[in-house]
């Protein structure tokens, strides 16, 4: 259970994480005009051979898109590995009841998944709107947890809890799956976002997600001589040669309207010794 | 006349040889169309990690069954699909290489996986093998070691 201290303390986290990942984002004016926006980097101790964490941001411009996000499906190099990593080694499972009603009951998110099967965490922040009229009531910030699921049709299913931190609190669960993409990529993460049901009287908009995949502040366990053993899973494997183009992403937002946007990004190569380059 | 009748008979000989040598030759063919074996393989192989690098995992181990011996596997894993190939070095000598594709079917720990295969190459008593088979098997995520069992007809 959160106490109200720890409610408002993650609230300043959020809040914080959030105004530096702004402080981030490009602030040109071909920035400015875009609808939608994707940035990805791979963390700065990354080496080519080993495993790093993978940091993806998702920004949606309200003022090109009024229309809530709707699905995002990103999609990844065929280089670096995702199953390959150390993350995901058991499944959250929900029924398809919870993800339509996307609101969860507090308390019953993470609590009832196992903690090896977070994929990757971060924060998240949308406009709320009500549904009648579309007048934005305010934005709520909150953290996001990637869980893997079970396999539903021969693809990887994917749970995505989004606790909010303020002002409402909520905690929502969205379905997902990892599946096939065209080349250049290995595959693609996508996330439904289905509108709140209509007893609640208002629609959650997405503008934006910060989200690391296999991050160090994930925690696994294992037993190992009748104990209990706490560990960091390996991140994102990396192959031992940079591509030629880079590791290259690319997003596709689709909205409430029936419209789409997508954008795309391309993560540095670690260097020999462990840095990122600067070619881009 | 007798030269003429001496000539048309060397050189019916000569293609009375050929043709010998011909038929001995197809029916040499023929014997050892006749003697290759078609067998029904069954294995147990065990693999542990070698190396990874992105996707790709390299690994090692021994297989026992009809085809007892080393094996040596490199597999490109997606979250949808495996696939590689995995050659066996039979103690007897030789070796059968065999492309895999397979999907995992569970999630967790331990990740259970299954599907086809076929016969790519082979050296040795193996040098024409032919086959396909199917294959389930467990991998282990945070070791990689996994454990494979197969089913094929093979004829070489």
């Amino acid at each position: 259970m959160r106490t109200p201290r720890l409610r408002a303390a993650t609230a300043a986290a959020a809040s914080l994480s959030l105004l530096a990942l702004a402080a981030l984002a490009p602030a040109s004016d071909a920035a400015a005009r875009q609808p939608v926006r994707l940035t990805a980097a791979l963390s700065t101790g990354a080496q080519l051979g080993g495993s790093s964490p993978l940091r993806i941001g998702l920004h949606v411009n309200p003022r090109l898109k009024a229309s809530p996000v709707t699905a995002i499906e990103l999609r990844y190099p065929a280089s670096l590995g995702i199953t390959t990593s150390g993350l995901g080694i058991a499944a959250c499972h929900h029924t398809q009841a919870q993800f339509d009603n996307v609101v969860v009951d507090y308390g019953t998110g993470l609590i009832d998944c196992p903690r090896n099967a977070v994929i990757a965490t971060g924060e998240a922040a949308g406009a709320i709107h009500n549904s009648d009229d579309g007048a934005e009531l305010s934005r709520e910030v909150g953290s996001i947890t990637v869980l893997s699921g079970p396999i539903r049709d021969g693809h990887l299913g994917l749970v995505t809890l989004v606790t909010g931190w303020h002002p409402v609190g909520a905690e929502l669960v969205y379905a997902g799956q990892i599946a096939p993409a065209p080349a250049p990529y290995g595959g693609a993460l996508s996330i439904t976002l289905p509108p709140l049901p209509a007893g609640y009287g208002a629609q959650v908009a997405l503008l934006d997600l910060d989200l690391t995949l296999g991050g160090r502040n994930i925690v696994y366990t294992r037993r190992a001589g009748g104990r209990t053993i706490a560990y960091h899973p390996d991140g994102i494997a990396l192959p031992e040669r940079c591509p030629t183009a880079g590791f290259r992403f690319a997003a596709t937002f689709t909205f409430a309207d029936g419209s789409r946007n997508s954008d795309t990004a391309r993560a540095r190569c670690p260097t020999p010794g462990g840095r990122l380059s600067r070619r881009r | 006349m007798e030269g003429i009748t001496l000539r048309h008979n060397a050189a019916l000989v000569r293609i009375t040889i050929a043709s010998l040598c011909a038929l001995a030759l197809a029916l040499a063919g023929w014997t050892a169309t006749a003697d290759a074996k078609t067998v029904n393989v069954s294995e147990k192989v065990s693999l542990h990690l070698v190396h990874k690098s992105g996707t790709t995992l390299v690994e090692s181990g021994t297989a026992s069954g009809t085809l007892a011996g080393r094996v040596s596997a490199t597999f490109v894993v997606s979250a949808f699909k495996v696939s590689g190939s995995v050659t066996i070095y039979p103690s007897s000598g030789g070796s059968v290489t065999i492309n895999v594709v397979g999907s995992p079917r569970s999630v967790g720990n331990t990740v259970t996986f299954g599907g086809t295969m076929g016969v790519r190459k082979g050296t040795g008593t193996y040098a024409r093998a032919t086959g396909s088979g199917t294959f389930t098997g467990t991998v282990n995520r945070r070791t990689w070691a996994a454990t494979v069992n197969a089913k094929a007809k093979l004829s070489y």
